[in-house]
């Protein structure tokens, strides 16, 4: 019998410690796990070429080595013996290090090796590429029927082993997925810093902000220094509900913190507990403090109240703050770590460091720093990063499910997929119904594939989307790659299960969109209401009023807003009126249900209450004594018999009686009466402007009250000089003066 | 310094020379700099700022997947939708929008409780609407290393959420009120 140059007694010890270090090859579910085929076994005969010893080898490479563990085994599971002949090495070759050996003797021949942890033999270096040489080796001189034999490297994702809770209340049963629920968020923990549990207070340069787990922003949210996760009405959570045990454990009693109120603790037995505040008295799994009971995850332990301190008060501030705290000391008490093991359970995701895992401070004089979070829901948000595996894969994100068969990719790829917001440059008479879909797919060296030979089917669950302006018949997924131009795909859709459903092999953008139903605009009338004299001049008060019409058909009215000169837009719910004088400019439009707006419609007008006044005086040029209106707008003179009419555009008068007497050398006008808006002023003066010419080149204007004259003017058209008596008063000035008579608010007035 | 023969007065006056040229480089540069910045801004205002009749036009419509509003944005701003906020970001800075699930039925309580909580220092407050929706906008002081900033908050009260609007870069107070008056729920 050859013997093969191995190290035989290195070997042997390797051989013993590689069979009692057979461990399960089947890790939990939550790990991750990628095979490497080695041989996909085959037949061998002695006569066979060989090299030396060696009848087959293979070099295998492991991407990005993940501390865990490398089993050989027949399945790629890492189940399964294997038959590998006389003897089997793998022989860590760079960065690896090391080797296991298996080997039979040809008495005894034993070719079975079960699946064999070789990680302790093995070295693997961490975050690199690791190359691995598999050989086989003969010397018994028997045929050889090789089995499948696999490289199984399976790894502990930080993220999966401890991703255990869920959230402490049943928000299924009231019609929320994970991610609405989770992101209902009333008050945030705060990664700068949160020490709301201690005596310790944030930097001044902190504590009016917050950061979240997702920003790294400072941003006015609530609040400063919480240390947890308030959920109150919005997610679901009212008073009375019942509290959850987020994850399996041991669940305590405490109420030794008064602002805290009634609280349940649970030690998770995995370093974690998570704390329930402002609970209920009534309804506590129990109120013995430090009882212990063993409890399971979706267990209730207490119900929703308003215990300790809630704003606002009273049950109307009902809610529960949920906080995790990871035993840093690992001595089994979580007290000691308050509070620099409270800690985000939605983890950290910007690429900026942690302010509070890197915050230094003493507390009960010891220098602490703060945690590291990590992600520890089981479920996922919205928005999945996923492995997709030659296996087949099915995803859930909000209403769509991504399915990917079995054989639609050859090898590992990255999926990812965000909500997309619904196309804002709409395609004709096309409405997009919710959200859509964004999905990528890369490789790990981060190249984009876009296209594949095989579809995968992307189906959207229609129950919870508004279709109530869209014509069923014609809804239809639609894609995009740059946001822009969009394409139609051909949809399945089954309106009685309410879904649809896609087959496509590409990507990137996907959204629902359909006809919409109502297409037509609604149309708005107003209405101006008061006492009008030319068209939109109005000398009262006016009623204003706007009545919204949509088609027959349509979904009806949504709002209607209106504006006025420069003030801002308001909605319209019932007539208004304006008093005041000046010019109006209206703007007006209404929206229907269906999202149809209305050209924004325009309509001036004014209001003028105040009446014209008269003006008198005379012509020389045309020798005569006239009267024309003195007012804000437009006025006209009508004279009829003794009565005399200013109307103004918006149909204030002033009316007057006179009396006017005609010669070649006296023109006289009396006024008796005058009012305003049929008004009359009721006094009994007379007045009269009386005009003698009966010197050529000189002109004489006088103007009385009762008889009394109160001014004279004479004009001496060769001095071009006017003389002014008024009273005694007597004085002369340059020119030609004229003597006007004015109506001013129900009197007279003169000037020149 | 004393100069000893003829070389060191070249080398001086080369010296001189080298400074002069370069402050007048120096000068050139900024001023063509500030010509492009004045000629970019006007360019950009231009195009921004269109009135029509129902509204003040920006250049894109925005629309939250997930936190589920619209708004009009500047041309220049790009922006960033995730799970908990929208990020709208410039040269002249960046605009935070987010949102929480409030337990209180009116703004005016929830901002009490807020100042309270995060011991702001306000030095403005105006009660408004926003489509039919209760805001409030506020300045406060916020405290950046030796030195105060004015930070603009708008929120804005939609059943039972408060939207927030906050940025500090007084460069963009402007464009954060339009963007504010141009908020739209968009239930789902």
């Amino acid at each position: 019998m050859k013997k093969i140059s191995f190290p035989l007694k290195k070997f042997s010890l390797i051989v013993c410690m590689g069979i009692f270090l057979i461990i399960p090859a089947v890790r939990e579910v939550r790990a991750t796990t990628k095979a490497y085929l080695v041989t996909p076994g085959f037949y061998w005969y002695e006569n066979q070429p060989t090299t030396g010893y060696i009848f087959f080898y293979n070099h295998i490479t492991i991407d990005n080595y993940q501390p865990g563990s490398v089993i050989l085994s027949k399945h790629p599971d890492g189940t399964g013996d294997m038959n590998v002949g006389d003897a089997i090495q793998a022989v860590g070759i760079y960065p690896a290090s090391g080797a296991f050996t298996y080997q039979t003797d040809c008495v005894n021949y034993n070719p079975i090796l079960k699946p064999t942890d070789i990680t302790q033999s093995v070295h693997l270096a961490p975050d690199t590429v690791n190359n691995i040489l598999v050989r086989f080796a003969h010397w018994c001189y028997v045929p050889k029927n090789i089995s499948p034999v696999y490289l199984v490297h399976t790894f502990a994702d930080e993220k999966d082993t401890a991703r255990f809770l869920d959230l402490p209340w049943d928000y299924k049963s009231k019609g929320l997925n994970f991610t609405d629920a989770a992101l209902t968020i009333s008050s945030y923990f705060d990664h700068e810093y949160p020490l709301l549990s201690s005596t310790l207070k944030e930097p001044e340069s902190a504590n009016n902000s917050i950061i979240m787990f997702d920003s790294k922003n400072r941003l006015d949210r609530a609040y400063s220094s919480h240390d947890g996760y308030d959920y109150a009405g919005l997610a679901q959570v009212h008073f009375g509900d019942a509290v959850l045990a987020a994850s399996d454990g041991w669940a305590w009693y405490d109420n030794s913190c008064a602002p805290c109120g009634n609280m349940m603790l649970i030690d998770h037995e995995n370093g974690y507990q998570t704390r329930y505040l402002h609970l209920q008295k009534e309804g506590l799994l129990t109120s013995i403090t430090d009882a212990k009971i063993q409890v399971v995850q979706g267990q209730q332990i207490g119900k929703i109240g308003a215990t300790g301190n809630v704003s606002p008060t009273g049950n109307q501030g009902a809610h529960i703050h949920f906080m995790v705290i990871q035993d840093k000391n690992n001595d089994g008490n979580f007290e000691d770590n308050i509070p620099d093991g409270v800690t985000d359970p939605f983890g950290w995701s910007p690429n900026e460091p942690d302010p509070w895992e890197q915050y230094e401070f003493y507390y009960n004089n010891e220098l602490r720093t703060g945690n590291k979070s990590i992600y520890l829901w089981k479920h996922d948000l919205v928005g999945l990063d996923k492995t997709i595996t030659p296996a087949g894969d099915t995803f859930q994100m909000s209403n769509y499910t991504v399915n990917f068969p079995e054989g639609f990719i050859e090898a590992n790829l990255v999926f990812t997929a965000r909500p997309a917001p619904p196309p804002t440059t709409q395609n004709s008479g096309l409405n997009p119904v919710g959200i859509g879909i964004d999905m990528i797919i890369k490789d790990f060296l981060d190249n984009l594939i876009t296209t594949f030979s095989d579809s995968f089917t992307l189906a959207v669950d229609l129950t919870d989307l508004d279709l109530s302006n869209i014509n069923e018949n014609t809804l239809s997924f639609y894609s995009t790659n740059d946001g822009v131009n969009w394409n139609k795909e051909i949809t399945s859709v089954d309106i009685v299960n309410q879904k649809a459903t896609l087959s496509v092999n590409h990507l990137t953008t996907f959204t629902l969109m359909g006809e919409a139903k109502d297409r037509v605009t609604p149309s708005t009338t107003l209405s101006l209401q008061g006492d009008e004299g030319e068209p939109l001049w109005f000398r009262s008060d006016v009623q204003f009023s706007l009545e919204a019409q949509d088609n027959t058909d349509g979904l009806g009215i949504d709002y209607t807003l209106y504006k006025v000169n420069e003030q801002e837009w308001e909605t319209y719910t019932s007539p208004l009126t304006f008093s005041d004088e000046g010019d109006y400019h209206i703007q007006f439009y209404t929206a229907d249900k269906g999202g149809n707006i209305e050209t924004v419609q325009e309509k001036s007008f004014t209001i003028d209450k105040t009446p014209p006044e008269a003006v008198i005086y005379f012509d020389d040029a045309i020798h005569d004594i006239i009267t024309y209106g003195k007012d804000s707008s437009k006025t006209s003179v009508n004279t009829v018999s003794n009565a005399t009419t200013i109307t103004d555009q918006a149909g204030n008068i002033i009316t007057f009686t006179s009396q006017k007497t005609n010669s070649p050398i006296e023109k006289k006008l009396t006024v008796h009466s005058f009012g305003y808006n049929h008004i009359p002023i009721g006094t009994n003066e007379i007045h009269t402007l009386k005009i003698n010419k009966n010197q050529p080149q000189r002109l004489r204007q006088e103007y009385m009250k009762n008889q009394s004259l109160l001014v004279t003017l004479i004009y001496h058209a060769r001095k071009d000089e006017t003389m002014i008596i008024e009273g005694h008063t007597k004085k002369t000035i340059a020119g030609s003066a004229i003597l006007q008579l004015t109506t001013d608010k129900g009197e007279i007035t003169y000037a020149y | 310094m004393h100069i000893k023969n003829n070389n060191d007065h070249h080398l001086l006056l080369l010296l001189l020379v080298l400074l002069i040229l370069l402050v007048i480089l120096l000068f050139m540069l900024t001023k063509n700099r500030s010509s492009l910045y004045f000629a970019v801004n006007y360019k950009d205002t231009n195009k921004s700022m269109q009135k029509n009749n129902q509204t003040t036009r920006f250049m894109q419509k925005f629309t939250a997947g997930y936190l589920r509003f619209t708004i009009d944005v500047p041309e220049y701003f790009t922006m960033t939708d995730d799970f908990t906020f929208v990020d709208l970001d410039s040269k002249k800075g960046s605009v935070h929008i987010g949102r929480v699930a409030s337990n209180f039925d009116n703004i005016e309580d929830y901002i009490s409780f807020l100042v309270e909580k995060n011991h702001m220092q306000i030095t403005e407050k105006h009660n408004f609407i926003i489509n039919n929706r209760p805001a409030i906008q506020m300045k406060r002081l916020e405290q950046k290393n030796d030195y105060s900033l004015q930070r603009l908050l708008y929120f804005i009260y939609v059943d039972g959420w408060v939207y927030s609007f906050e940025t500090n870069a007084s460069a963009l107070f402007g464009d954060l009120e339009k963007i504010v008056n141009s908020f739209q729920y968009q239930p789902k």
